[in-house]
């Protein structure tokens, strides 16, 4: 058997599509212009088409985005009303010591919020690219469109809703799950209640929730896939699953790298909706995240400063996670974000 | 093609039988919930799981419907899905299209400029004062203009733009088309799958949306449908943690079950039918046939 | 703002609560005599004024402007309302969003003193002085001082009085046990127990003697929700506890979680989780499960809130009857304990505030205006019937003196299309002259029985707000749950551990905020 495209190839990994787009991109005339270091008003003139069609957007950004960005000086005031936001006086890092020294509990709950979103990012960012791949085994287009159908159907149910289903479907006395799990003589667990479980029961619950959707965007990027490369395949004799290493996975990895990205860059959430629906005192231990903890302090209480301290911090971190990853990225071959 | 290896066909039965559990698992819910919908509040409340209804009952949906606000909901979220998509559509690929090219002058720079605002914003205060002082309180505008261009489905896009190779668009320009033209007759018709991913996500998000509608809007004849929603979709745990917080604990009252997943039922089956018209776009060799010609 | 991410409220049928205890003996009589006196007092205003505007805020706002009780109350008072809406579920975020916007509206109904004390700091609030408000309400003003006097000052903040107090009568009865009655006659009981070891070996054969007959082991006596500090009560109650913040005979108030009764009543409670008395998942239930639980005979005792137990409004009695057509409710009375006869927790009678913007302040006419509609709403019988029923003939009829809605207008629901219901009817069920429109007959006879023999036996939440020390100590709820729970299951045990905790609880702000409240409120809260 011949492993045709590319097994061979020490750069196989980045896949036929990458290597013609870097011929594509070898001859623009990038390099000329680099050269010649044209003033920047020149070079504006020179592409002033697509720079026009990129005006609307900006103004869109500096009007919704960024006029309402002063708000952030919140972090370091104390919000008064009657003296709006800029006549509040100044507090300093007030809130951000409130953050971490106003409990001994925020090493632990930096750390849950850390595990938590990682356990998300293991198991529930590779999840959507595995099922997708499956979809796309599926011979039957009947088979596949009906059942791709019912899988993102979870998505459209919140986490308040699920929250009431989950704890009767994962009861140890009356739930399902646990009946199943007798029947191979499993000891009924308390998925929802006992801290050994409750992390597991977030990571799949989420999955299970979020998996479908979040296969539409790779079904996208699968359809984008040239034909010919399987068909060059075929030729070389190459089995459906090396099909799969080493055409269909490489090609939707651009798309793959800017999700992984995204998904880094929300590192600090850890998913507030679930766990505030889903938790409870007994598991509060390995379940207590940034924003259940904002949630409790600000409680019936008047906390933009607070609230805005937290975001700012939550979004730093987010940031420059996602600087950093965009960086190793780039130095994998990758197109990063920017 | 039609030939399969005795493997490939071992392989085919598991998969079909994985997917089918799978999906066994995500249609339980809303097996649940419609059954619990057509069901008497008695029945509703049995334990034990709910696969179709042992006592049917209409009653729900007919107490639903009574809300003379169900309809005006309908017609509004109908307007800015439908609307939505549309402006947002046509932004989100106007602005990828730019930040695609890597010719762009300070592409760097502009990317840079739009992902900052995935994670700093303003908030809350500051944001609801622009929308006031723009005079979009209270107008349909409100539900369109200010998600005009989601971040991350732009990101998304841009990425799929970015490896149409160049030289479709350069036989165009050649012919003495613009990059307007160019990204109009050349780009959007090969990017039907993430057109078509995108506008499925602008779609879900503004028939899902309530926020704005909840902030912004008083005027209830503007209500969109999940506002309606929210008002039967609720617990008494408000009512709890009031308790606990040593707050007033005021009046208890109790949406039924039953009412709760009709108005589930009501507001998400007609969103659940959009998806098979979006996937006829997800048709592979969609380049392939512009390559060749 | 994930802050209020969901919950309650909003009937669609409107079903609740009702009665009130002290001034229960006379509310039906004084109802109508008040009633009049008050609306002709106030008497129509000069027809030729302009009319003046005001913005109202409140729950459960009417679906469109212009309905026809708006329409109606605006002529009756000359004024003209402006309807701000705000969703029940996150209102105290939004309220506040609009007021950061300047956007204060001229009546705002808040939910609690905490909330109010957040007004007031902020100065958003305009003061509206006890003394004020005496003169401009007299007879809301007595029907306050009859139902619990204290209602006029433990909502001060610095000292000084920012809202018209909201009573809510109907908060003063207690929580009570409420059995199964099928259940208990099949364990050989033919009247609910009366003491701690009866109401114990109810719930070992309510386990184990298989009640329901369905021939498995598959029922529990006693069941709760989560660590919500309304769970068994009628335990804590037989050790004359209450875990949370109360007030003794001098006012002297302090968290009853610690407190020695407490560790005994959790040492029961462990011994029963040990024997697998109590519904282990527990943990994950809400208040709702623990309802559902008890309709669906999955438990046999629920303790709550006793006139919900009321088969005509009441949410538990209702839907038990819905679900078991030949069983009822038995209500039980506290149980004798080891320290003598039980207590039983109650709400209180106390309730959120009627505050105006500070904007009011500059405009007497306003505020006068302002007080005239409260004043209307909660003591004169056609402003009440109008803002929370409609207009008779069309939306409801009186028979027998009684409001009953059309059933077309019966739902809280529709209520919303005519303007009607909560949002001008703020008084809805919380006013006794007005109560008989409220509640059936029925059920007031059965809020008096509730009552009977549990004078002194009641211990009122008490409602307290010390933001700038409570603020310091976000863990302390959270110690509090994580104890609750270990304590149930064995996790920590009552001896040493329970030292501990106190020590702990202590030292993480409890004793602090426990100075705090005694120092603000000095004797408030004392028993009449």
């Amino acid at each position: 058997m011949s492993f045709g495209i590319s097994a061979h190839n020490p750069s196989g990994g980045k896949g036929v599509i990458q290597h013609a787009m870097e011929q594509v991109a070898k001859q623009t005339p990038q390099g000329g212009l680099v050269m010649r270091k044209p003033s920047v008003w020149r070079t504006y003139r020179k592409h002033r088409g697509i720079l026009l069609m990129l005006v609307p957007g900006l103004l869109f950004y500096v009007i919704f985005h960024y006029a309402p960005l002063y708000g952030i000086q919140l972090a370091f005031k104390d919000f008064r009303i009657m003296d709006g936001i800029s006549g509040s006086p100044w507090v300093g890092f007030d809130h951000f010591r409130t953050l971490f020294y106003g409990s001994d509990q925020f090493p632990l709950i930096l750390r849950n919020t850390l595990i938590i979103s990682f356990l998300h990012i293991i198991f529930g960012f590779p999840a959507p690219i595995a099922l997708a791949l499956l979809f796309n085994e599926i011979r039957s287009k009947l088979f596949k469109r009906i059942t791709q159908s019912i899988s993102y159907l979870p998505h459209f149910l919140s986490w308040v809703v699920l929250a009431g289903l989950l704890t009767t479907i994962l009861s140890p006395s009356e739930g399902i799950l646990n009946y199943l799990l007798g029947l191979f003589g499993v000891e009924p667990i308390y998925f929802m209640g006992d801290p050994h479980y409750f992390r597991f029961t977030l990571v799949v619950s989420g999955i299970w929730k979020e998996i479908g959707w979040g296969t539409i965007v790779y079904l996208a990027a699968l359809a984008s896939v040239d034909p010919h490369l399987y068909e060059a395949g075929i030729v070389d004799g190459a089995s459906r699953w090396k099909q799969t290493l080493h055409i269909t996975i490489p090609s939707i990895l651009p798309v793959i790298a800017v999700m992984l990205l995204l998904r880094i860059g929300g590192i600090m959430e850890a998913g507030f909706d679930q766990i505030f629906n889903l938790s409870n005192a007994a598991v509060s231990n390995v379940a207590d995240i940034l924003d259940t903890y904002v949630y409790r302090v600000g409680i019936g209480q008047f906390q933009y400063g607070l609230t805005t301290a937290v975001g700012l911090f939550k979004n730093v971190v987010g940031f420059l996670m996602l600087i950093l990853a965009n960086y190793a990225v780039k130095k994998m071959g990758q197109e990063g974000i920017f | 093609m039609n030939l399969m290896t005795r493997g490939e066909r071992v392989f085919q039965v598991f998969l079909v039988l994985f997917i089918t559990l799978m999906c066994a698992a995500m249609l339980y819910p809303f097996v649940h919930l419609l059954s619990v919908s057509l069901s008497t509040p008695a029945e509703a409340i049995r334990p034990g799981p709910h696969l179709y209804p042992l006592e049917f009952s209409l009653e729900a949906y007919r107490k639903t419907f009574e809300y003379g606000l169900i309809w005006i909901g309908y017609r509004n979220t109908l307007i800015r899905a439908a609307g939505g998509t549309f402006i947002a559509l046509f932004m989100i690929a106007l602005t990828a299209y730019p930040l695609s090219k890597r010719y762009l002058p300070h592409r760097s720079f502009y990317t840079l400029f739009i992902v900052f605002t995935m994670f700093f914003s303003g908030g809350l205060i500051p944001t609801y004062m622009l929308i006031k002082n723009i005079g979009l309180m209270d107008s349909m505008w409100v539900y369109i203009l200010p998600v005009m261009i989601p971040t991350f489905s732009l990101l998304i896009m841009r990425n799929f733009f970015m490896e149409i190779p160049d030289e479709l668009e350069d036989s165009a320009k050649i012919d003495g088309a613009g990059d307007f033209r160019s990204f109009v007759s050349i780009v959007l018709p090969l990017s039907k799958p993430i057109l078509a991913t995108v506008g499925l996500w602008q779609v879900v998000n503004h028939w899902n949306a309530w926020f704005d509608a909840m902030l912004y809007i008083q005027d209830p004849g503007k209500i969109v449908l999940q506002m309606f929603l929210r008002k039967l979709i609720v617990s008494n745990e408000a009512q709890e943690l009031n308790a606990m917080m040593n707050q007033a604990p005021g009046v208890e009252i109790v949406t039924p079950e039953t009412i709760k997943a009709a108005a589930l039922m009501v507001s998400t089956l007609p969103i659940l039918v959009v998806y098979p018209f979006i996937q006829k776009y997800f048709v592979k060799g969609i380049l392939v046939g512009s390559l060749k010609g | 703002m994930k802050g209020g991410t969901q919950k309650w409220l909003h009937g669609v049928t409107a079903v609740l609560i009702g009665s009130s205890l002290a001034a229960c003996s006379g509310g039906g009589a004084n109802g109508s005599s008040v009633g009049t006196a008050s609306g002709t007092g106030d008497g129509p205003s000069s027809g030729s004024e302009k009319p003046i505007e005001i913005s109202w805020l409140s729950f459960n706002p009417p679906e469109k402007d212009g309905t026809e009780v708006q329409k109606a109350l605006e002529e009756k008072f000359n004024v003209k309302f402006k309807n701000i809406r705000v969703e029940r579920q996150n209102y105290n975020e939004q309220m506040f969003l609009k007021i950061s916007a300047g956007e204060i509206p001229d009546v705002i109904y808040t939910e609690s003193p905490g909330q109010l004390a957040q007004l007031a700091q902020q100065g958003v609030v305009a003061e509206l002085p006890e003394q004020e408000i005496r003169d401009r309400m007299p007879q809301y003003a007595a029907m306050i001082d009859e139902i619990d006097p204290t209602l006029w000052t433990f909502g001060l903040y610095d000292n000084k009085s920012y809202g018209v107090p909201f009573a809510w009568p109907i908060g003063n009865l207690p929580f009570l046990p409420g059995y199964n009655a099928n259940w208990l006659a099949k364990i050989g009981y033919a009247e609910p127990p009366k003491t701690l070891e009866e109401f114990e070996d109810v719930i070992r054969k309510f386990r184990n003697d298989d009640p329901d007959g369905n021939g498995k082991k598959d029922t529990y006596g006693i069941s709760a929700a989560g660590t919500d500090r309304r769970n068994f009560t009628t335990l804590f109650g037989a050790y004359q506890a209450r875990p949370d913040w109360y007030a003794d005979e001098n006012g002297v108030v302090s968290n009853g979680l610690i407190s020695d009764n407490s560790r005994e009543a959790f040492r029961k409670l462990q011994q029963w989780y040990k024997e697998d008395l109590i519904d282990p998942e527990f943990i994950t239930k809400n208040a709702q499960d623990a309802h559902n639980d008890f309709y669906n005979g999955k438990v046999g005792i629920r303790d709550w809130m006793s006139f919900q137990f009321d088969e005509t409004v009441g949410i538990l009695g209702v839907a038990f009857k819905a679900s078991n057509p030949d069983n009822s409710i038995v209500v039980g009375k506290p149980l004798d304990g080891p320290y003598g006869p039980g207590t039983a927790f109650s709400y209180g009678a106390k309730q959120g505030f009627a505050a105006m913007g500070v904007q009011v302040e500059k405009d007497p006419a306003k505020k006068q205006k302002i007080y005239e509609i409260l004043e209307a709403l909660s003591t004169d019988e056609s402003t009440f019937l109008l803002a929370s029923f409609g207009i008779e003939g069309k939306h409801y009829d009186l028979v027998d003196g009684r409001a009953v809605s059309k059933p077309e207008y019966a739902s809280e629901a529709n209520k919303l299309s005519i303007g009607a219901g909560l949002f001008y009817g703020m008084y809805t069920q919380k006013s006794t002259y007005m109560e008989k429109h409220d509640y059936p007959e029925s059920s007031l006879e059965f809020a008096k029985q509730l009552d009977q023999g549990m004078e002194g036996r009641k211990v009122p939440a008490v409602l307290w707000s010390v933001p700038e020390v409570t603020s310091k100590y976000p863990d302390l709820g959270k110690l509090e749950s994580d104890a609750i729970i270990k304590f149930i299951t064995g996790e920590w045990n009552l001896d040493g551990d329970f030292d501990a905790f106190v020590e702990k609880w202590k030292q993480s702000g409890g004793q602090e905020i426990t100075d705090a409240i005694n120092e603000k409120y000095k004797g408030l809260f004392a028993s009449k």
